[in-house]
């Protein structure tokens, strides 16, 4: 017992002292900006005025304010299939390369390209594929003979959420794929060759044997990727950039028109800060998810391997 | 180790090293670059931050003039010259910060009454009125950009809407081109060929269209319907507003108008005028100068260019005027003062203007006896839209209080809304305008 | 042996069907970039250009800032995601592998940073950078950029560190190394493969990032290329060839890269081999 607490002490020592860097420039750079932001939420500041303590003001005015429910409503949309889909496409994407194939390494490569390219001119991309005049969107479905007439894709609802989750599946889809390849590849050949022996077919391989390996991966990336997609603002700004009538107005479209067009800085970002309980609920899952508690994960990783 | 493993090691080792050497060479040539953008000359200093306009040209002319100062008055002048559509994000984010702010910058209407009631710029009333005696403004200018009687920022030059008709298509239906709205409208039923993809209307009415926005709030004050009126009550539930929407609505369901208007942001209505899909736009002059390209030829020969037509009570245009503020915190207001006036000097400024035109329009008074500003038709027409741009958001409110309630509201589109609202079926004339009383009214509160 | 082969086959046919998905959009771009600016308009578009033009190359590489901006997104980008490796690896490694007093909270704490967003955040940071006198300079940028890659490197590190076996680590210790030593002798080689994949996306994050960029870097000798690029947008009518040109210019290096390392990716399954 005794040695057991000398060993979590020199633990504790040693965690604290490698990762002296990162707590030094987490305090210094994020301590700040994260105070200042939940007290001007706080307050009625406006850009360039002074800001005086409304207390709770601003979030009362929220919830009683239609657009900002149904800017919740629309990242809950945007997020939830969004992430679905990628998450789908990811997968099959990262099995597919693990296969041994000619063109392998080079295949790979491009289907990463989507997750490089800087956001602004894939945004702008998206914008001028599925623009009503000369768009290529439209003239591929009608020459293809799918529609007859040409589409409006930022004109109406369901076609303009459509555009911003195609533009953030695109973007998205490669860093699941990769991210799961990653861990498929250190998964040994020899359980599938037990596994063959023992007469398993493609499928019995994939939910057995996989899927448990990379249950960890795709959890993570999904978590990651929810937090980037519920704050996700630059493609929704700039592809439609709320439109039309609102459709597709996400949380952080909403509070940046509120600060920056506004100028009403205080109630812009309490509309951020009303969405840190569900960030934070979001960092406890994954916490406990990845890191079980007790002797640390490399038992609890051995032992479910064991099973 | 076996060979795979080898030649593992040497891929990361080259891509290792190719990291590393950027990173070395990069990081030498970076920190060279932040100072090299200032040249010292003299104690004083000034910051600039001056709005990109569209011409590599003019923005080069604006870059030498610039520099010319520092020559002149023996001051540093730091100049930026900064993209439209992230201007107002960079100059908060220095606002708050409370430093780095430029002295001297680009400025409008709307912008300066979107941070009341923490206007960062000094009243420059004095200046305007010193530029006035010596250079008289055309009277739409020197009134239509005070706020309350007062000056933010020094009126230089005006952008404008302009219409675009086909002349080839209004003399094959027989038609003059129309000059007044009533005939925008009668010969926009009469050209439309909806099987063809042909509309005589080219007008959005989108929560991206800011272009049309506008037009559609100038539809409304030449038929004599306002949406505040002059202390700030809302009106916008009007017979005649009523009347301006519905018509549009009519237009919109009888195909004279595209399908997709309704969904367009502020590119729709140009790119289906190049693509030859409409009879009558309404647009900056941009799309004139995109239309002087080859391609183009035929249709530009087909394009009359004209100030946009007058109703059955008005003549109002939109007051797209834009200018220089000194922001309250410059140190030296009478560098920053001296600056603009510099920049104001006939001469150049005739220069400057010459590049721009006609997406730009001179402001003075002395310009209707330019030949370059009479002769050519195009400029002609935009003079003449600089001369009658009195109107403004919020037409005719006085207060700035008002004024700025009005041009916050101005970016949620409340009056594309509406008409969105009725010309797609969505809602009845009645409550359109309800909701865009809401719309309006919602900020009210938050200008006090 | 039938059925392997239409297994192949169809494999082969999702191949390419992600490769056509994921490269049409690309293909469009380039197709764009070769356009005169009137074709681009054109009331059918043209799936090749009637007549090819490097113009717009041209002028984005003679007439603008482009390629000091690419000078400059290489220098943060490349600093930032070397920086963010070493830094947060330890993270990493101490979560994934030891426990210790307060490992919950730290864990969390890492993440914080993901709390507000980047629309919210930068007002605050340029505050920050300001009274660091780093604005206009890319240092202030490498000081903001890794608020966003660390927390991502630390956790998505973890699963990759967990997964390789502590064998030899304890043969290690038996042989007399220190905690430290098996931390970057040992585990970090072996999870090297996963280091890599996650290196490359901080260097991607930070590649194109705009928000931050633009309220920082106002000169436009600072400026990253993403900003030279949105400085091309005047008015209504994008130059949608120039912008085009750009984005395929600036895919490059990040392509370069992956390229060389994409070969170290492959044969993870030795990295497996030592496992019990």
């Amino acid at each position: 017992m005794k040695k057991h607490k000398g060993k979590l002490e020199a633990n504790t020592k040693f965690a604290y002292l490698v990762n002296l860097p990162l707590i030094v420039y987490l305090c210094c750079v994020l301590i700040f900006p994260i105070c200042w932001g939940i007290y001007i939420s706080f307050t009625n500041k406006t850009i360039g005025g002074d800001a005086d303590f409304v207390g709770l003001k601003n979030y009362a005015r929220l919830l009683h304010d239609s657009e900002y429910i149904r800017s919740i409503v629309n990242t809950l949309k945007f997020t939830v299939i969004s992430i679905f889909v990628k998450m789908i496409l990811g997968t099959i994407m990262a099995l597919a390369l693990n296969v041994e194939f000619k063109g392998r390494n080079l295949c790979r490569a491009l289907l990463m390209i989507p997750w490089t390219l800087p956001n602004i001119v894939v945004v702008y991309n998206w914008r001028w594929i599925f623009s009503s005049n000369g768009g290529i969107a439209n003239h591929i479905l009608n020459s293809l003979g799918f529609i007859d007439k040409n589409l409006v894709w930022f004109g109406s609802a369901g076609l303009a959420m459509l555009t911003i989750i195609i533009a953030n599946v695109w973007r998205g889809t490669p860093f699941f794929g990769i991210s799961i390849l990653a861990k498929l590849q250190t998964v040994p050949n020899s359980y599938y060759e037990a596994a063959q022996i023992d007469g398993a077919n493609a499928l019995q391989r994939f939910f057995f044997i996989t899927l448990p390996e990379i249950k960890d991966v795709i959890i993570l990336s999904a978590m990651m990727s929810t937090i980037w997609t519920i704050n996700e603002f630059e493609t929704v700004w700039l592809l439609t950039g709320g439109g039309p009538n609102g459709s597709t107005e996400v949380m952080n479209v909403y509070s940046y028109k509120t600060a920056m067009r506004s100028m009403m800085l205080g109630r812009g970002i309490a509309v951020s800060v009303l969405a840190l309980p569900v960030f934070i609920i979001l960092i406890s899952l994954l916490t406990k998810r990845m890191l079980p508690e007790e002797e640390g994960s490399k038992k609890v990783s051995k032992r479910r391997r064991a099973r | 180790m076996n060979t795979k493993n080898v030649k593992r090691m040497t891929a990361m080792a080259t891509a290792a090293v190719t990291l590393a050497a950027t990173a070395c060479t990069g990081f030498g040539a970076g920190l060279d670059t932040v100072s090299a953008a200032k040249t010292t000359s003299g104690d004083k200093e000034i910051t600039v931050w001056v709005e990109k306009v569209f011409s590599d040209d003019a923005n080069a002319l604006m870059e030498e003039r610039l520099k010319a100062y520092q020559e002149e008055a023996g001051v540093t002048v730091n100049y930026e010259m900064v993209g439209a559509s992230d201007f107002v994000t960079m100059l908060n984010a220095t606002i708050e910060a409370g430093s780095n702010v430029p002295d001297v910058v680009s400025m409008d209407t709307t912008k300066i009454l979107n941070y009341y009631p923490n206007i960062p710029a000094l009243d420059v009333s004095d200046l305007v009125d010193e530029i006035n005696t010596e250079r008289p403004y055309f009277e739409a200018s020197y009134e239509g950009t005070k706020i309350d009687g007062v000056h933010y920022y020094v009126p230089y030059c005006s952008s404008s809407v302009m219409m675009f008709v086909r002349k080839d298509i209004m003399e094959k239906n027989g038609l003059e081109i129309p000059t007044t709205w009533d005939e925008v409208y009668s010969a926009a039923e009469a050209v439309s060929n909806p099987g063809e993809d042909f509309y005589g209307l080219g007008m959005g009415c989108g929560e991206n269209d800011d272009d049309d926005e506008n037009t559609l709030r100038q539809m409304i004050w030449n038929a004599g319907g306002y949406l505040m009126d002059a202390d700030g009550g809302i009106t916008c539930e009007d017979e005649k507003v009523a009347g301006i929407i519905s018509k549009f609505a009519e237009l919109y369901q009888a195909e004279a108008i595209p399908a997709d208007a309704t969904t367009w942001d502020a590119g729709g209505n140009n790119s289906s005028y190049l693509a030859g899909r409409t009879a009558i736009v309404f647009n900056a002059p941009t799309l004139y100068n995109a239309l002087k390209a080859d391609e183009y030829k035929e249709l530009f020969e087909n394009t009359a260019v004209l100030a946009p037509p007058t109703g059955s009570d008005n003549g109002v245009y939109m007051n797209y005027n834009r200018g220089f503020s000194i922001m309250n915190t410059c140190q030296d207001v009478d560098t920053a003062s001296g600056l603009i006036k510099y920049l104001c000097d006939k001469t150049w400024y005739d220069e400057y203007m010459g590049s721009i035109a006609p997406v730009f329009a001179p402001l003075f008074q002395d310009e209707t006896e330019n030949p370059s500003w009479t002769e050519d038709e195009v400029n002609a027409q935009v003079l003449k839209y600089a001369q009658n741009a009195s109107g403004y958001y919020g037409y005719p409110v006085a207060s700035i209080a008002g004024r700025a309630a009005a041009a916050k509201h101005y970016f949620t589109f409340p009056v594309g809304k509406a008409f969105n609202q009725v010309a797609s079926g969505a809602e009845s004339v009645e409550n359109a305008l309800e909701n865009m009383k809401y719309d309006l009214e919602d900020f009210m509160d938050q200008v006090g | 042996m039938k059925s392997k082969l239409r297994n192949k086959i169809l494999h082969r046919i999702f191949i390419g069907i992600c490769l056509i998905a994921a490269l049409a959009p690309i293909y469009w771009m380039f197709n764009t970039s070769l356009k005169s600016e009137a074709e681009i308009y054109f009331k059918t578009p043209t799936l090749w250009p009637n007549k090819v033009t490097l113009e717009s190359y041209k002028y984005l590489l003679t007439q603008t800032n482009f390629l000091n901006g690419i000078k400059n997104s290489l220098l943060i980008a490349v600093f930032v995601s070397l920086f963010s490796i070493f830094v947060a690896y330890p993270a990493a490694y101490v979560l994934a592998r030891l426990f210790f007093k307060g490992k919950k909270f730290f864990s969390k704490a890492v993440l914080f940073t993901y709390l507000l967003p980047t629309s919210v955040l930068y007002i605050p940071l340029y505050i920050f950078v300001s009274r660091l006198g780093l604005t206009n300079n890319v240092l202030g940028i490498m000081l903001i950029y890794p608020t966003f890659t660390l927390p991502y490197v630390a956790w998505i590190l973890i699963p990759h560190i967990a997964s390789i076996s502590t064998a030899l680590e304890e043969a290690a210790y038996i042989d007399g190394c220190s905690r430290f030593q098996t931390m970057y002798k040992i585990v970090f080689p072996l999870a090297l493969p996963g280091i890599i994949s996650t290196t490359i996306f901080a260097f991607a994050m930070c590649w194109g990032e705009y928000l931050y960029a633009l309220v920082n870097l106002i000169s436009s000798e600072a400026q990253t290329f993403p900003l030279v690029l949105s400085g091309l947008v005047f008015g209504d009518m994008p130059p949608w060839n120039q912008l085009m040109a750009g984005a395929i210019l600036a895919s490059i290096p990040i392509l370069i890269i992956y390229l060389l390392a994409s070969s170290s990716l492959v044969g993870g399954a030795t990295a497996g081999g030592v496992k019990e």
